[in-house]
């Protein structure tokens, strides 16, 4: 029998401490991966406009483990032994804002062609590998910002959900009739999918050699969209874990939005709902008394008021991470052993560096996962001798158990970061 | 003889004899000099030997090999610290060599033969032709300057759908070179064809006429029209005096001016739920027009030697009919209304959404918020006017205006004004169900499935269709019945299925000249961005579009639709690169408030179009002496109060902004950032988009500018500075000159003469010169060196025309009919739409 677990008060007045509950019950029974291999997660947390680059990063003259933290990732102090930070890593592009949809990629989508994934992003990665072993292979979260990050195989961007949204798609159960229009949906989508791809193999037939290439991209998402419609039907009958907490309210400001969005992270994590995320988060007028958009608080111009916002809306995304840290640190991993932390590797950058439109040594923070953590980690920054940080990239997919030696633009894994034994 | 010989020793040599003058064999005593102690024969740093590097860039590893030597040397980052640096011209000679064979070698691999690669519709074309397939023409969100995107509306950073459009979660598309029709780009995925599936059904579901039969009867509003109490102004105390009709006083407001609606007449019955079905409609006003000279001129400026203007637009009833800030209001037309107070019927024929409604305003109206009863009573009716009581009682105030309204009204208002007696809504279709749904089911609902979808098939598939060719989609059809779903389900799903397939979703060609069918396609979706019509279909089918007058009048029909719309839209927004536009926008303002952003794009709308419509100059582009305005961009951007209304006028350019496209705002604000500008960023622009010219990418490693705001250097100083460096001045040379001259036109493109926050210290300086020497004093100097580039300009046009007509990008062997369109256009004065019908019957775009 499956025991019926009493639900501790999600969050307790004041908001300090919240306590997942217990993983077991919550997670759909029947549907836990083989209990040897280790199940691993990825979120990264994102931005759209970089950071100031004078409160990021730590001294560099302060490689190792004895480096001060600097004023922006001041709330990590706690968990500093947990995580890396990574100086002058970088994908070796400019082009200011064209920089932060490569980030997760290491490709510009206008070079994608000369590179066997393309442009495709690490959480599509992991969610192709994941497959459907979860309901949501891959969820691109945003708070009040656009999601830029992820990009499937073909180079096309994932379209992001907001805070409501992503909790709809957790917790709430369509009601029976939906399910049953959904289960017919599916259906009738797979007898459709029939009878274009026979009609596509038609149409293949009669182009010439170089039109048949071009084409061979819509022969592939027919038998993809096969596949997934597949996939998909057992999750439209299976019941969704019971919700722990109420839906937490939206449009409260980016402070509150995003912790939110941190706590359903965690939650989706702990259900085993999901394998990767990515969130980008952002500004609404107003937010921690600043009058004025992010945009133009990044083109500051070194002036005064515009950098103080910028290192407060930025101090806010550390938080945030650390947050996320505090949160699956408290939470035992029933499927791998250890914590939800240890097995889930949390990133937070930006493919785009500094608000002046800087691609050069982004910034990268990176914990848990089962790496090796606690120090700063200085890379070289001479021209000939950098290394891309599509290195880190290939670290994380390997970590995750994806048996591959390059990604991307990647020239192996990154060296110096190594797994916990 | 001699080819056998070169084929001999190709056979003999393998294929280095052909390349053996490869201009990458001159830079070898330079590579010799600095690089092979390091990366030669006797060591290989990095496992780099570059005295066996090949010259046949085909190969992929010898590409890669000299484009790694380039970043080094771009990047000045090699030879290493300690060893002899190339001296900078040597090393500026080798970068320009290698940058100029590598750009050939990497357009030799996206080459595609000269020839249009197979090609979906890009996520505009796929809603365009939903919209013509499904009849959908006149639905809201499907008309054709409504642009989907998820839009911040007051710059707070929440970003939210402002269309319901079927493609509205479609990723963007991929460009090239700033086009989305070019086919080797656009990408297929399995995400992608799951939104196509969902935009399918979605849009069949808004074709398909469910409930009952909505009240499609003529309706006659007569006044009092708008009824609804408390708007307050001259309008609303008129019906006090008087209830025989609805008059117009002052000018309706733009949005962001919050006057609850001032001076838009809304039919007040329907103004909440609009029109029930969506339809053509025929609307009728009965008008008169009074007192257009006056004697009231001291404290109403209306325009006493202009005829009054009567406008008719249309409005979503579900984002506020009197609205002024519901962005979804679109003006239908206007009416010269003669001011003799003669009752005249005037009638326009409209396609009107379900939901929504039309609405009256006086477009040349004055405007003044202040002008209220009282004050005209005490200036022209002094004997009637009593002062408000300084110690009034709030009923007494709330009183006083519509008391004093009453005296100005029985003694007779002499103010001129607008009087709308009635407004009439006639279906023009009545026939229920509509079109888009007998389309889909039959008119009587019981016709044979074959024959249903054998029709749409044709239409969808853009050539006729035997029963053959549809067995697949009756099959389904028929099994989706068999398993218990309607017959109208059943149809749906074999609609999807239609619409789904390849034959719908991508645009097939046969190879060599274009007939029938593939042309009738590629002529629709390059002025129509849609499907071929009927008419254009029946043509293709009788292979009549080879006749070249025939074709002629085609083109000319299909330029005067107003489906071109589309045309104007699209290629302006990608040849001129206003795709950009909202990109990055400003942190707030009136940019939101007054919703300038579709303005922008509606003034080039305007001004191209016309170019188009009148057959102009193209040199126009560049300038001219009239441009298009209306009240708001005038107010707002140009500083200017000679212009009046919302709709797009042209009117006699003024400096400093000047005619042509240029300077346009749109322009503006697309080629900066919302924040700052920045010479560089519209010098490239103008090299790029106008002059066909690009510069080369910036090197790798090439920190950007960041701009110091605290007051203490313009730009141009630390341009100044940057171009002092050798590595940077090569190209900075022919970039910043094109781009200083902007200088004067802020982020979104106002006037100014001095930076922003620097307190007045920092003067805007827009003199350059040229590359070739040409000194230009600014902006105008700048368009009158544009003007003797005609040639150039033109040119470069003709090639993005042919680009985004083809969707291929133009290859060496095209430059030849290039040419020839130019040589026929020069005949007749470079003019617009007659390049444009050039372009649609050159080869280039009648061959696949």
């Amino acid at each position: 029998m499956r025991p019926d677990f009493h639900r501790r008060t999600f969050l307790r007045a004041g908001g300090v401490i919240l306590t997942l509950p217990m993983l077991e019950a919550m997670t759909p029974r029947g549907h836990a991966a083989p209990a040897k291999k280790l199940v691993k997660r990825f979120v990264c947390l994102t931005n759209n406009y970089g950071v100031y680059p004078a409160a990021f990063f730590p001294d560099p003259t302060q490689p190792g483990a004895k480096y001060d933290l600097p004023e922006t990732l001041a709330p990590l102090k706690e968990h500093k032994a947990d995580v890396s930070v990574f100086s002058n890593l970088d994908h070796g592009n400019t082009g200011g804002h064209q920089g932060v949809p490569v980030l997760l990629s290491g490709v510009k989508p206008i070079n994608a062609t000369g590179f066997p994934e393309g442009n495709l992003s690490i959480d599509q990665k992991i969610a192709d590998w994941v497959g459907a072993d979860v309901r949501f292979p891959a969820l691109a979260l945003r708070v009040n910002e656009a999601n830029l990050i992820s990009f499937t195989r073909t180079g096309v961007q994932v379209p992001s959900i907001d805070l409501r949204q992503l909790y709809q798609a957790l917790f709430i159960d369509d009601v029976a009739a939906k399910k049953a229009t959904a289960k017919e949906q599916l259906q009738r989508h797979r007898s459709i999918l029939d009878v274009v791809k026979a009609e596509a193999d038609d149409f293949h037939k009669g182009l010439g050699k170089q039109d048949q290439r071009k084409f061979d991209e819509y022969l592939d998402s027919v038998r993809t969209l096969e596949k997934k419609v597949e996939l998909q039907q057992p999750w439209v009958v299976k019941p969704k874990p019971k919700a722990p907490i109420n839906e937490p309210p939206a449009g409260k400001g980016t402070a509150a939005d995003l912790k939110a969005m941190v706590e359903l992270v965690a939650l989706a994590i702990q259900t085993d709902s999901t394998r990767a995320v990515t969130l980008a988060s952002g500004f609404a007028n107003g937010d921690f008394g600043l009058s004025g958009s992010y945009h133009g608080f990044s083109h500051h111009g070194q002036r005064e008021k515009e950098v103080a916002a910028l290192k407060a809306i930025e101090k806010n995304q550390i938080a945030q991470m650390a947050y996320l840290i505090e949160l699956l640190k408290k939470q035992d991993d029933p499927i791998s052993g250890g914590t939800l932390f240890d097995h889930t590797a949390i990133l937070f950058g930006c493919g785009m560096a500094t608000g002046e439109h800087s691609n050069k040594n982004l910034p990268l923070v990176l914990a848990g996962g089962g790496f090796k953590h606690g120090e700063h980690k200085v890379y070289p920054a001479e021209g000939a001798k950098r290394v891309p940080a599509a290195n880190l990239l290939l670290s994380i997919l390997r970590n995750h158990g994806l048996e591959i030696d390059r990604f991307g633009t990647s020239t192996g894994t990154l060296t110096g970061l190594e797994v916990r034994k | 003889m001699k080819a056998q010989l070169v084929a001999l020793a190709v056979a003999l040599f393998g294929g280095s004899v052909a390349l053996a003058d490869s201009p990458l064999d001159r830079l070898r005593p330079f590579l010799k000099q600095h690089c092979q102690e390091c990366h030669g024969p006797t060591k290989q740093a990095n496992d780099l030997r570059f005295d066996a590097l090949g010259v046949d860039l085909s190969k992929k590893e010898t590409l890669e090999g000299w484009q790694g030597i380039l970043d080094q040397l771009n990047a000045g980052t090699m030879p290493p610290k300690g060893k002899p640096k190339p001296d900078v011209k040597e090393a500026a000679a080798a970068i320009r060599t290698l940058t100029a064979e590598l750009k050939a070698a990497y357009a030799k691999l996206e080459s595609t033969g000269g020839k249009t690669v197979v090609r979906r519709l890009n996520r505009y074309e796929l809603r365009n032709s939903l919209r013509d397939l499904l009849y959908l023409d006149g639905a809201a969100d499907f008309r054709p300057d409504v642009m989907v995107k998820l839009e911040d509306r007051n710059g707070d950073g929440v970003a939210r759908w402002t269309s319901n459009d079927p493609t509205r979660e479609f990723p963007v598309d991929d460009l090239d070179d700033g086009f989305d029709t070019v086919g080797s780009r656009l990408v297929m995925s399995d995400f992608l064809l799951k939104k196509v599936i969902s935009a399918a059904e979605y849009s069949l579901d808004l074709a398909t006429a469910s409930g009952k039969k909505p009240n499609l009867d003529k309706q006659t509003f007569a006044a009092p029209i708008r009824t609804e109490s408390g708007h307050g102004d001259l309008h609303h105390f008129s019906h006090l005096a008087d209830k025989s009709f609805d008059g117009i006083y002052q000018r309706y407001r733009e949005p962001g001016a919050s006057t609850g609606g001032l001076g838009r007449v809304v039919p007040t019955k329907i103004a909440k739920t609009g029109v029930a079905a969506r339809g053509r409609y025929r609307i009728t006003v009965e008008a008169s027009a009074h007192n257009q000279k006056h004697p009231w001129g001291d404290l109403i400026k209306s325009r006493q030697d202009e005829p009054m203007l009567l406008g008719l637009h249309m409005i979503d009833s579900q984002q506020g009919a009197t609205s002024d800030d519901n962005p979804k209001s679109v003006k239908l037309t206007e009416w010269e209304v003669p001011a003799d107070g003669t009752k005249r019927a005037y009638t326009f024929d409209t396609l009107l959404d379900e939901k929504w409604v039309p609405w009256l305003g006086w477009e040349n109206a004055p405007y003044d918020r202040g002008l209220t009863p009282s004050k005209l009573v005490q200036k022209y009716l002094p004997d009637s006017f009593s002062p408000l009581p300084k110690d009034a009682k709030e009923k007494e105030r709330q009183l006083y205006e519509p008391e004093m309204a009453k005296e100005l009204f029985a003694a007779g208002y002499k103010g001129p004004h607008l009087r709308i007696f009635s407004l009439t809504i006639e279906p023009l279709d009545a026939a229920w169900p509509p079109k888009s749904h007998t389309a889909l089911y039959g008119v009587k609902e019981t016709e044979p499935v074959e024959d249903l979808l054998r029709a749409f098939a044709s239409r969808a598939f853009r050539r006729d269709m035997k029963p053959d060719d549809v067995a697949r989609y009756v099959e389904l059809v028929k099994a989706q019945m068999e398993q218990g779903r309607t017959r109208a389900e059943a149809l749906r799903t074999g609609y999807t299925a239609v619409i789904a397939s390849p034959r719908f979703y991508y645009l097939k060609e046969a190879d060599g000249p274009l007939h029938g069918y593939a042309l009738a396609t590629r002529l629709s979706y390059f002025f129509w961005s849609s499907m071929p019509d009927e008419e254009l279909l029946a043509l293709a089918k009788a292979d009549k579009l080879k006749d070249p007058a025939t074709l002629r009048k085609q083109l000319d029909r299909m330029l005067d639709d107003p489906r071109s719309a589309a045309f104007v839209r699209r290629f302006t927004s990608r040849w001129l690169r206003l795709y950009k536009l909202g990109t990055m926008p400003p942190p707030g303002g009136f940019y939101y408030h007054r919703q300038m952003e579709a303005e922008m794009l509606k003034q080039t709308d305007a001004f191209f179009a016309h170019l188009l419509r009148e057959n102009r100059p193209i040199r126009e582009v560049i300038d001219s002496d009239y441009t298009f305005l209306n009240e708001r961009t005038a107010q707002w951007i140009y500083q200017r109060d000679d212009v009046w209304g919302d709709v797009f006028r042209k009117v006699p350019a003024k400096a400093p902004h000047g005619g042509g496209m240029l300077t346009m705002p749109a322009v503006m604000t697309a080629t900066a950032n919302g924040v700052d500008t920045s010479p560089v960023v519209r010098g490239v622009w103008l090299l790029e988009a106008i002059l066909g010219t690009p510069p080369a990418p910036p090197p790798p490693d090439v920190e950007p500018l960041s701009p110091d705001l605290r007051g203490k250097k313009t730009i141009r100083d630390q341009l100044d500075a940057h171009r002092k460096q050798p590595a940077c001045a090569t190209c900075h040379q022919k970039i910043d000159p094109f781009g200083f001259p902007f200088e004067n036109f802020d982020e979104l493109g106002l006037w100014r003469t001095q930076y922003r926050d620097s307190g007045g210290k920092l003067k805007v300086d827009p003199s350059a010169e040229l590359p070739e020497g040409t000194a230009v004093k600014d902006i105008a100097g700048l368009k009158a060196a544009l003007l003797k580039k005609e040639p150039q300009v033109v040119r470069h046009l003709t090639e993005k025309l042919l680009v985004y007509g083809t969707g291929r990008k133009l290859e060496a062997t095209d430059r030849g009919e290039v040419n020839r369109i130019l040589a026929d256009l020069e005949k007749s004065g470079n003019k617009l739409r007659d390049l444009v019908k050039l372009v649609a019957t050159n080869k280039v775009f009648t061959t696949k």
